[in-house]
């Protein structure tokens, strides 16, 4: 590999502590001695109802604050980055060993072995249109009939971001409601989502994403850690393979373009590789 | 800006402008002041929906506190209302 792995960065840069000593936590703690005290003098000393109700407001924010405090990494996020650097230079040698070029499909859970994955098929030539199996939870899978019909099955980002989410919130829901929620929500990858679709091709505008990277080699085959994301909940929401077609960044935007591929299913094989 | 920090932002504001606006009108009826805030903080947490997991289930579990508290303030009216004067 002749990129440089090691420039994949988690942004922004993170204070790197630990969900009790979160500033929500700090600002909480505060807030609740704060307004509590303010609701008590004011009710039983000043008897004065506005401020007793700012106190009351207070409180309320106090455990706002809590809320937030607990929703915050337990890890350090350059912890969270070395891990990420890891799982990508493993793929990236794994795909470089065996000169794969073809494009990853990204699959849904129901068909490649209980979460999402990508498929990456060894030769270009046998990328698969419309007929995948259900594939075993394998590295090496067959996913056709012809014996050249064989690939690669590995574990991306957007599987671990679509498993940390959960699938069960994702299938059969709209595209941009799911995105938004796994993006924005369970993750905080980014400030909002628009989505536009015409028949196959789904164009995906990801607004302030906060994963900042390279053009790795590796990225062409399965797209940037957050296009994986993006292909990943699309696969699972619509229950169908998906391809990235294109990525571009453009501002404060990444613009991801990506096809669905129509689906066949077919019974799961006995004995694939 | 973040979700997190937007969301912490704008009930904070609605707050102190909740509380600006019925003192201004020389409000002094607690649980009217408690009524608004309860509701601004159900609209507030659906307009920021989602949030992470772990965040929104501390939040449920806020949001049933509120809310029976807001029933609590909604039967003692109704209590005075058919029974007439002050339930304490």
């Amino acid at each position: 590999m002749s990129e440089d792995v090691n420039a994949v960065v988690i942004g922004p840069a993170p204070a790197g502590k630990t969900a009790t000593a979160s500033p929500f936590y700090m600002l909480g703690a505060s807030l609740l001695i704060g307004g509590s005290l303010l609701a008590a003098t004011s009710y039983l000393i000043l008897h004065y109802v506005p401020l007793t109700a700012l106190g009351l407001s207070t409180v309320i924010l106090a455990a706002v604050s809590f809320a937030l405090g607990r929703g915050q990494p337990r890890i350090p996020p350059e912890v969270s980055s070395m891990l990420l650097d890891s799982g990508l230079e493993n793929t990236a040698a794994i795909i470089e060993e065996l000169g794969i070029s073809s494009k990853a499909v990204y699959l849904p859970s129901g068909i490649a072995g209980g979460k999402p994955r990508a498929l990456l098929p060894i030769l270009p030539s046998a990328q698969p249109e419309t007929t995948i199996q259900r594939l075993p939870n394998r590295l090496i899978v067959r996913y056709g009939q012809g014996a050249e019909e064989m690939g690669l099955l590995v574990n991306t980002l957007g599987s671990a971001a679509v498993g940390r989410f959960g699938l069960e919130n994702l299938q059969g829901g709209d595209i941009e409601g799911a995105l938004s929620s796994v993006l924005t929500g369970a993750t905080d990858l980014a400030d909002s989502v628009k989505v536009v679709q015409s028949e196959q091709l789904i164009t995906v505008e990801v607004i302030n994403p906060r994963i900042e990277h390279k053009n790795l080699k590796v990225f062409e085959n399965i797209g940037s850690p957050l296009a994986s994301i993006v292909a990943s909940v699309i696969s699972e929401v619509t229950g169908g393979p998906v391809t990235i077609n294109s990525e571009s960044r453009s501002g404060n935007k990444l613009v991801v373009e990506l096809r669905a591929l129509a689906l066949v299913s077919m019974p799961e094989r006995e004995g694939a590789m | 800006m973040r979700l997190n920090e937007r969301y912490m932002f704008s009930m904070a504001a609605a707050y102190a402008l909740t509380t600006a606006i019925l003192a201004a009108f020389n409000e002094d009826r607690l649980d009217l002041y408690l009524s608004v805030y309860i509701i601004e903080y159900f609209v507030l947490t659906l307009l920021h929906s989602p949030l992470k997991p772990k965040t929104s289930r501390m939040l449920d579990a806020t949001g049933y506190a509120l809310f029976a508290i807001f029933v609590i303030i909604v039967a003692i009216q109704v209590w005075e209302i058919l029974f007439g004067g002050a339930f304490l």
